[in-house]
């Protein structure tokens, strides 16, 4: 309570033009939004750019938050739409880009010890298979999964029903599972 | 960085907790490596960039509104206040029941004897 309250206060005085009062929401939100981010579009030059969209987008929308939900949800709802805005964006760019340029993403280890190597074939295995999933389904995933949402959470977050949420993350788990197979467990 | 409240398990039946842990772990170290160093007070300047620039373009355009508003309602009066007269003194000087179109536009006016004058101008 005494959260929701400092949270309140917070927002109140960011709303008032109190710089550090924003400040400080956007560090205790920073984690949230850069792993929703991330586990939505893998890393890349563009996770920057769009944790950056988030909050500009939080400091001009936060006079419209009604305190209905949380701040949290209101925040990991805008990372999701940005990271779904700047995914549709790169397929676009990809689109464009003759082929010799695309460029394949790839875990960076600078140690190549053979744990690293072990740990960076498991990352990328890992990667492509939460890449290769629809859209709708990875949100699902991504909020469950990596920010550790229940499903009442998620569905809060995505604005939709708690069956759809069960039912997409049922059908992610089960790609997650027939992508990956046996491979993560002998690695 | 990585959550360790309890996980509702529902929906992830025959996931293992090692595959969640290891996607945890996977996004940490990617997060890690896109994200670049002090991400708050980048973001904290990018918002002071963008407020500043909307506040200038919000000024110019408030003063270019403020600073047209006034002679194009002064001109567009004047220019409404020039055509009523017009049509006002069009509307004297017509001495036969002739509307004030039908004068602008040349036409003979519209009456019960042109209604049955069966000759035509030969033009």
């Amino acid at each position: 309570m005494k959260h929701r309250n400092t949270e309140e206060t917070l927002i109140h005085d960011a709303l008032d033009g109190n710089e550090d009062a924003f400040r400080t929401l956007v560090e205790r939100y920073m984690d949230e939004v850069s792993r929703t981010v991330t586990g939505m579009m893998g890393p890349g030059p563009e996770i920057d750019d769009v944790v950056q969209e988030v909050f500009i987008k939080l400091h001009r929308s936060l006079s419209s938050f009604r305190g209905d939900s949380s701040l949290k949800t209101f925040v990991i709802r805008m990372a999701i739409n940005k990271s779904l805005d700047a995914l549709r964006k790169r397929k676009r760019t990809r689109w464009l880009q003759p082929w010799g340029v695309l460029d394949e993403r790839e875990p960076v280890a600078t140690d190549r010890s053979d744990r690293n190597i072990q740990q960076s074939e498991k990352s990328r295995l890992l990667r492509s298979a939460v890449d290769r999933l629809p859209e709708k389904q990875r949100a699902v995933v991504v909020l469950r999964l990596i920010e550790d949402l229940s499903t009442e959470e998620t569905s809060k977050v995505l604005g939709i029903p708690y069956g759809t949420v069960l039912s997409r993350l049922k059908r992610g788990v089960e790609r997650l599972k027939t992508e990956l197979g046996d491979t993560i467990s002998l690695l | 960085m990585k959550n360790t409240r309890h996980r509702d398990q529902e929906g992830l039946e025959g996931l293992s907790p090692d595959i969640i842990d290891s996607i945890q772990e996977m996004v940490a170290i990617e997060r890690d490596q896109s994200l670049s160093s002090m991400p708050t007070e980048r973001v904290m300047r990018a918002i002071k960039r963008v407020s500043m620039s909307e506040s200038t373009m919000d000024d110019w355009l408030s003063h270019e509104l403020f600073s047209w508003f006034r002679p194009v309602v002064a001109t567009g009066l004047f220019v409404i206040a020039l055509l009523a007269a017009y049509n006002f003194e069009i509307s004297k000087t017509n001495d036969y029941n002739q509307s004030t179109t039908e004068m602008v536009l040349g036409l003979h006016p519209v009456t019960v004897n042109a209604a049955y004058d069966l000759t035509f101008d030969d033009h």
